[in-house]
């Protein structure tokens, strides 16, 4: 498997193709189940959402498929290398298809980037293969040089459907 | 339109009175129940003393009232809706089958920085790792018809932080001996059979819905007390997420279980923990929290419902 590093940013204020490149690299770190580095991308407040409604715009007072800190996002990554953990026996695989990530907003003042990639998920156990097709919005700060994400919100285009179990993450 | 009817017969037909009505409906406190049999038991006969644990989600209200909130969740699983059901009052999983999810968030926990406040997700979570002494004396209880709860003396949902403000409004709404019963109150799952199961601490109410012999849809229903803080909807909805980690451990077992059913090498469920041959017919009883004399109590109704027109 090959390893691609994280580079520096160039600069104090991101370039568009910085946060491409960086989208781009979050999708084949999970891709290639490299969790921690993935987690590393995430800033020490940040939460992943997938909302359960469409448009919505309260995570706490309104049920998500998924809300969760860096915390519990460790817990989860921990949980998926677990020796006990059966559900992931055998373990489940990942495929990310991305649109170029479109930058919506920059404002280097509050060190505040909003970025929009339409994408295909597709999740695979056994014999079973979901596809999940959804928007991901990150909200993007810059730390000591790197670019961390503060958010991220995962729009399934069929985000109120019946699902089963989403293991990875999308 | 009556146009293209005229002497055809039609206000003789069954189609004629339109949809057929519902004749047996009950609210009961905001919960509407409707039979469409006319026969069978009727509402009291049927709940009996089973309603208490609507009766003490809804008093954990100050205003004695519920309020559907955060969204209607609905999850697939692949297995027989008696899974889900025999699953709620199976106090022998989970510091087996949750070691991945409460195990590691006890791990995790651990490791951790010294904080303040343990987050609501590690309160929520960690209790799954309880021992089987602390299952064992939580208790069940046994009510007619295939009801019943666990958490008769205390319960996985005890020992969640309080919430600030919360009792003084119930205080204020009950005075104070009667607010801390109504709190003291720690049930852990209800199940109404055949398909229903609330948590009373919680305020939820989930729904298991038959597709087919291996297909079940799990209909998840949150609940806001109205007049009381925010933050116990907040951990509602967190207890209810359908991505959780503890839901994985479980969807898992469904699963495998449902595999298991389709081998020939051995036909039998065996439910026989904690039997005593005097049981059938006992009711508001309080047993060993790890019985499994609630599963067996389920299909004792199952037999009676079915076997009723007969
Ligand atoms: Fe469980």
């Amino acid at each position: 498997m090959s390893m691609v590093a994280e580079a520096q940013l160039k600069n104090a204020v991101p370039t568009d193709q910085e946060m491409i490149d960086f989208m781009v690299r979050e999708a084949r770190l999970i891709d290639q189940q490299r969790f921690d580095e993935w987690l590393d991308l995430y800033a020490d407040d940040a939460f992943y959402w997938t909302p359960l409604e469409w448009d919505q715009t309260d995570p706490r007072l309104t049920c998500s498929l998924m809300y969760e800190d860096k915390l519990l996002l460790s817990i989860r990554v921990e949980r998926l290398k677990g020796a006990r953990t059966f559900s992931q026996k055998p373990t489940s695989r990942c495929h990310h298809v991305l649109q170029t990530p479109q930058v919506d907003s920059r404002n280097p003042a509050a060190n505040n980037y909003v970025t929009w990639t339409p994408m295909h998920h597709i999740e695979t156990r056994m014999d079973e293969q979901t596809l999940y097709a959804a928007w991901a919005t990150h909200h993007l700060s810059v730390e000591n040089g790197r670019l961390k994400i503060k958010l991220r919100r995962v729009d399934l285009i069929n985000c109120d459907a019946a699902f089963g179990n989403i293991q990875l993450f999308m | 339109m009556k146009k293209g009817y005229e002497n055809t017969g039609f206000e003789q037909s069954h189609a004629a009175s339109g949809m057929a009505p519902v004749r047996h409906v009950r609210n009961y406190r905001g919960f509407v129940f409707a039979k469409i049999n006319d026969g069978g038991l009727d509402f009291e006969e049927f709940f009996g003393e089973s309603l208490s644990s609507f009766d003490n989600m809804i008093d954990r209200s100050p205003a004695g009232q519920l309020k559907v909130a955060g969204g209607v969740l609905r999850y697939m699983h692949n297995c027989n809706w008696k899974m889900r059901v025999e699953n709620q009052t199976d106090t022998c999983h989970p510091m087996v089958a949750h070691e991945s999810s409460a195990g590691t968030v006890v791990e995790v926990w651990k490791k951790a920085p010294p904080v303040t406040k343990k987050p609501m997700a590690v309160e929520i979570i960690a209790p799954f790792m309880s021992p089987y002494e602390f299952f064992e004396n939580m208790g069940i209880r046994i009510w007619d018809n295939g009801h019943g709860h666990t958490g008769v003396h205390h319960s996985i949902h005890s020992d969640y932080s309080a919430v600030p403000g919360y009792f003084d409004k119930m205080k204020a709404a009950y005075g104070e001996e009667r607010a801390k019963a109504i709190l003291g109150e720690n049930r852990h799952n209800t199940v109404y059979f055949p398909n229903i199961m609330i948590k009373g601490p919680i305020q939820l109410l989930r729904h298991f819905k038959p597709i087919a012999a291996n297909k079940t849809l799990v209909e998840s229903w949150t609940f806001q007390l109205v007049d009381a803080p925010d933050m116990l909807l907040e951990r509602t909805l967190m207890y209810n997420r359908p991505t959780s980690i503890v839901g994985h451990d479980d969807l898992e077992m469904y699963e495998r279980a449902q595999e298991g059913l389709h081998s020939n090498g051995n036909e039998w469920v065996n439910l026989q923990r904690l039997y005593s041959p005097d049981e059938a017919g006992q009711t508001n009883v309080a047993v060993n929290g790890t019985s499994e004399w609630p599963m067996r109590h389920q299909y004792r109704a199952w037999t009676k419902f079915m076997t009723m027109g007969m």
